[in-house]
């Protein structure tokens, strides 16, 4: 663990961007987790770029950004990790079509605690809703 | 479905949907989730109906979750197949009526339906049993305790259990030919309560006893017992019977009522169950304040031979308890039950604890007389016989359920917070209700008496 905390990766977006990103955020994501698991098993070591076709670069910053921000937290990730994703979110002025793509993309990432988190921040989103008509409006039948 | 178009949040797979709807503030919210499109419907139901919140609908309660009628509407339709039992306290006329309204016709998994009018301006007409049964054909338990004559009961074919009494005040009847209609039809009838709290009992079941080869449980009036008892003695599955005294008495007309002594016909049938169930009898409670039972009765019983007591309840005992301490050669007993005795010593209790391993509920309400020693007293005994008991990985025993309303030591138990003792645990967990299947109030069977069969 020590040993890979300075250590960096890189993921490739499917926009062809490439991140640079620390070796304790991949770690979070379970198929690179599980990828980086396995080279080691084998004695490995490859400094091949990770390909994730299922998020674009703006996705995946945005991500990283939140999870800088709450990395250090280890009570009250809950409450905390919330609060920083609002803020987030606000500051990027941010719409609910960028929620669901975040979750969409925390759901493929399998980054549990960020699916956690976002989902509640979703329903929250969903609880102020006063009708099926808007929710539907505003959740259900925009276009990406 | 084909035709829906393609969204984002339709995107996420079932368990962030099911995610998303765990974090939703309340029923309304999830209804309206659910109302968006089939697949979210669907995550939403299979929430809702493992949801023991769910279980037993009580359109009163559901009104309160759901204000928006149509979202009740929806939230009904959709948990119709699910639901397990109903319940209610409302007009049952106006609660039929409703359910009519939103078109739901039938509850087919409903098995209980306990009824508990607040009110008793709106009893149920035949018309609204009639309707009852339409609507829940699989019923199993029905407690219905309002006047009825007992019309249609009988459509409730798959009825295992019949409850019709309700304790201080019930003096309607049945008409007996529903109730041997009832008898006649219903051959999965396992429990029938048919007692009348205010008056003397006129139900006859000598035209029931041949269809009541799977009945367990029997309660009823004694007036309604004393021409039939051999037989009831002989049913092949009974386990429970329970003899409510009759509020008047037949007096035969040969005999002079001044000189008629209604006592001792009161307890004869008692005597006569004792004595031909003798070696079957692991159970039976009395009324001590409505059985005129003279000190020392039960020093011959012939129970005694037999020793397979398990559960005993004697209560409004205003006699000497020294005859209390023969029982403790029932080693097995489980129950004891002896509420509001006027005078009842800790050290009798204390031999019970001794003595009775395997006790598990002891049911001390209204004993005034004992007293706050009792419990560590109690509690070293406990400790003695288990020591090991609060360690973890060691097998444990049930602890000793102590029910303590209005006893000597309740403001006690109360004032030292006993509920939450360390010292106490695993060992005694003091209890403010009645046990499990006694009445409530002082005594444990109402105005008479029970017996419990092997």
């Amino acid at each position: 663990m020590s040993s890979s905390s300075s250590e960096a990766i890189q993921l490739q977006t499917n926009d062809g961007v490439i991140h640079t990103v620390d070796m304790r955020f991949a770690l979070q994501i379970c198929p690179v987790r599980n990828m980086i698991m396995q080279e080691r098993q084998k004695n490995l070591h490859t400094d091949d770029v990770i390909p994730l076709p299922r998020v674009d670069a703006k996705n995946l910053r945005f991500i990283i950004k939140w999870w800088t921000s709450v990395q250090n937290l280890d009570e009250n990730l809950l409450t905390m990790g919330k609060r920083k994703l609002k803020q987030l979110l606000t500051a990027e002025h941010a719409n609910h079509q960028f929620l669901l793509q975040i979750i969409l993309a925390a759901d493929y990432l399998q980054m549990e605690k960020f699916l956690l988190i976002s989902t509640h921040l979703m329903a929250d989103a969903l609880n102020e809703c006063e009708s099926v008509e808007e929710i539907r409006r505003k959740f259900f039948w925009n276009k990406v | 479905m084909a035709s829906e178009p393609r969204s984002l949040i339709l995107q996420l797979d079932d368990d962030c949907l099911a995610e998303i709807f765990d974090r939703l503030q309340d029923l309304p919210s999830e209804v309206s989730f659910a109302r968006t499109c089939r697949r979210v419907q669907y995550i939403c139901l299979s929430k809702w109906r493992t949801s023991h919140a769910y279980e037993q609908l009580d359109l009163e309660k559901w009104r309160v979750l759901l204000p928006n009628h149509e979202d009740l509407v929806y939230f009904l339709t959709q948990m119709r197949p699910y639901i397990r039992e109903m319940g209610g306290s409302s007009c049952l006329c106006s609660i039929l009526k409703d359910l009519d309204e939103m078109h739901i016709a039938e509850l087919p998994m409903v098995t209980s339906f306990y009824y508990d009018p607040d009110g008793v301006d709106c009893y149920p007409t035949n018309r609204s049993i009639r309707k009852l049964a339409r609507l829940l054909p699989g019923l199993k338990k029905l407690r219905l305790t309002t006047p009825i004559d007992g019309r249609y009961l009988s459509n409730f074919q798959h009825l295992q259990e019949l409850h019709l009494y309700e304790d201080q005040h019930k003096a309607f009847e049945l008409q007996q030919k529903y109730l041997d209609e009832v008898c006649r039809t219903l051959h999965d009838l396992r429990v029938l309560d048919i007692r009348t709290y205010d008056m003397i009992s006129k139900l006859q079941l000598g035209n029931c006893l041949q269809s009541f080869k799977n009945l367990t449980d029997l309660k009823l009036n004694l007036a309604t017992l004393k021409p039939i008892l051999p037989a009831v003695l002989e049913l092949p599955s009974l386990r429970k019977l329970v003899v409510l005294l009759d509020n008047e008495w037949h007096i035969p007309p040969l005999v002079s009522p001044d000189s008629y002594d209604h006592k001792i016909r009161e307890v004869s049938e008692f005597y006569e169950i004792m004595a031909f169930k003798a070696k079957d009898i692991v159970g039976f409670a009395v009324d001590g304040y409505y059985m005129p039972l003279e000190p020392g009765w039960d020093e011959k019983l012939p129970i005694w031979t037999h020793r397979r007591l398990k559960r005993l309840a004697i209560c409004s005992w205003t006699h000497s308890a020294d005859y209390l301490k023969r029982y403790t050669c029932m080693t097995e007993l489980q129950l004891l039950c002896v509420r509001n005795w006027n005078d009842l010593s800790d050290e009798i209790l204390l031999e019970f604890v001794e003595l009775c391993p395997r006790l598990e509920h002891l049911d001390v309400s209204y004993c005034r007389n004992l007293t706050p020693t009792f419990l560590p007293r109690a509690l070293s005994i406990l400790k003695r016989r288990e020591p090991f008991k609060q360690k973890t990985g060691v097998g444990r025993s049930p602890p000793l359920k102590l029910y303590y309303d209005l006893s000597g030591f309740e403001d006690f138990v109360d004032r030292a917070n006993l509920k939450s003792s360390l010292e106490y645990r695993g060992y005694i967990v003091f209890t403010a209700d009645f046990p499990v299947d006694s009445e409530r109030g002082l005594s444990f069977v109402d105005r008479g008496y029970q017996f419990e069969f092997h």
